[in-house]
């Protein structure tokens, strides 16, 4: 089956990385369709012939120290994390005592005075035992609730740590602008399938009197994506559940604005100090 | 058992989570990714963080190769550029000086075995690309190592936007016609 000569330049800027994000949007959906497998085989077909052209470099090669830090970085991903603690642990069981039978007496008066302490005693002992049966219940009853909320929230760990690593994800890496602090940087990833997206920030310093304000960048504006809130290392890690429409995002930016933001959901009131786009997509988006 | 096919037996061990098998690709591929990281970023120390990056990446996106969609060559050097750009556009919106290029040392001379292999690729690709017009080499190129958009590049090489979408499409269809087939390394 031929192809139409506009999906054919579609293709190979597609394949290249260079289309504009209109034209690379709308190959994404094509290709995503499955309706146009020549489309498909055309942009697998450039992008092996795009690819050749990594040989017009010029021949180098890097330090030998390289392989062993990045099979050093590959043994720390792979490293499982350490396991969650949780208070729901099982009490061990109790030992079972053993029953000696005994056989039937006279019963002298002290031996009746005797049994009157020990029904005494054993009233007390379970009057005890039968509060300590309650306090054991109720802690029962808060541990499982907390085993509840620990799984709450290993499925919503589960959730974001989907995001992360969902293949398709676009990536930025926000870069600060001269307005910004020199030390700060950003990265997100974005998942176009949810729309949810991560974004980490590093030495984020904001003054007192100030906001940093979060922004998706999209094809027909800006929005606000909310208020930043640094830890005391300036860490500022962001969870958004909807970052925006794929087909319209295309990165993010960071703008310092008056305590409480600027106000106005669509419009930042102050500078940018970091941004970023997404690259672009290759074929076999990594 | 041909090269694309080692490529892929490494890249489904790489997915059972065997790093050998990813050291194989490292020794494979390295030279060829490097050489071209170096060439978009112009540094050393910026090129091996880069490709420290990609080969990360390769290790914990295996899983999304599609052999549809192209050889475990193409993709390797797709990870790698996509790495190379992203830094390299940081990097140029934190520089203060336009076109600043370091002069660090350069490596020492590549295999000898493994440079003919694959200079004997680039000569294919150096003969293929000369057989392009100016303006198609120059819009692939510009493209690929610095990573602009068309809208971009029609403005770099004064020419019309549908005019470099033109070029584009020539330019990979005619290296696609004389190099259907290629082993990488």
């Amino acid at each position: 089956m031929s192809v139409p000569e506009d999906l054919l330049e579609l293709a190979a800027g597609y394949a290249l990385g260079s289309l504009d994000e209109a034209d690379r949007a709308r190959v994404e959906a094509l290709l995503a369709s499955g309706k146009h497998p020549e489309l498909n085989a055309a942009v697998a077909e450039f992008s092996e012939a795009s690819a050749l052209l990594a040989t017009g470099a010029p021949s180098a090669r890097p330090s030998p120290a390289l392989k062993s830090r990045v099979m050093s970085a590959i043994v720390a991903e792979s490293r499982p994390a350490p396991a969650a603690h949780t208070t729901a642990e099982v009490p061990p069981a109790t030992e079972r005592g053993r029953i000696v039978e005994l056989k039937p007496r006279r019963t002298p008066m002290w031996v009746h005075a005797a049994w009157g302490t020990a029904v005494a005693a054993s009233l007390v002992f379970g009057l005890v035992t039968w509060n300590e049966t309650v306090r054991l219940g109720r802690e029962l009853t808060a541990q499982r609730g907390q085993v509840s909320e620990l799984q709450s929230k290993l499925t919503e760990e589960q959730r974001w740590s989907d995001v992360v690593t969902a293949p398709g994800t676009r990536e930025a890496a926000l870069q600060v602008t001269p307005d910004g602090q020199a030390e700060m940087s950003g990265r997100a990833i974005y998942d176009p399938k949810t729309r949810s997206a991560v974004i980490v920030f590093e030495n984020v310093r904001v003054p007192s009197d100030k906001d940093l304000e979060l922004w998706a960048l999209k094809s027909d504006g800006v929005q606000s994506l909310g208020l930043l809130a640094a830890d005391e290392s300036g860490r500022v890690t962001l969870r958004i559940p909807d970052a925006g429409d794929p087909a319209a995002v295309a990165g993010f930016a960071v703008t310092i604005e008056k305590t409480g933001g600027s106000g106005n959901p669509t419009a930042p009131g102050g500078p940018i100090v970091l941004a970023g786009k997404f690259a672009p997509l290759q074929a076999n988006n990594p | 058992m041909t090269g694309k096919d080692n490529d892929l037996e490494c890249l489904r061990r790489i997915q059972a989570g065997d790093s050998a098998a990813l050291g194989e690709l490292y020794d494979r591929y390295t030279p060829l990714l490097y050489s071209l990281v170096l060439r978009i970023l112009r540094s050393s120390a910026d090129a091996e963080d880069a490709l420290q990056e990609a080969w990360v990446q390769v290790w914990k996106r295996a899983a999304s190769f599609d052999p549809a969609r192209g050889s475990v060559g193409a993709w390797l050097t797709t990870v790698a550029r996509t790495r190379a750009l992203d830094r390299y556009r940081s990097l140029k919106s934190r520089s203060t000086a336009e076109g600043k290029v370091e002069t660090d040392s350069i490596a020492p001379a590549p295999d000898p075995g493994q440079a003919a292999s694959r200079s004997q690729l680039g000569v294919r690709v150096r003969e293929a690309l000369a057989t392009l017009t100016p303006q198609q080499r120059a819009v692939l190129e510009i493209a690929y190592f610095e990573g602009l958009s068309q809208t971009e590049i029609a403005s770099r090489v004064g020419a019309p936007l549908g005019t470099v979408k033109s070029w584009t499409r020539q330019g990979l269809m005619r290296l696609k016609e004389l190099l259907p087939q290629e082993e990488w390394v």
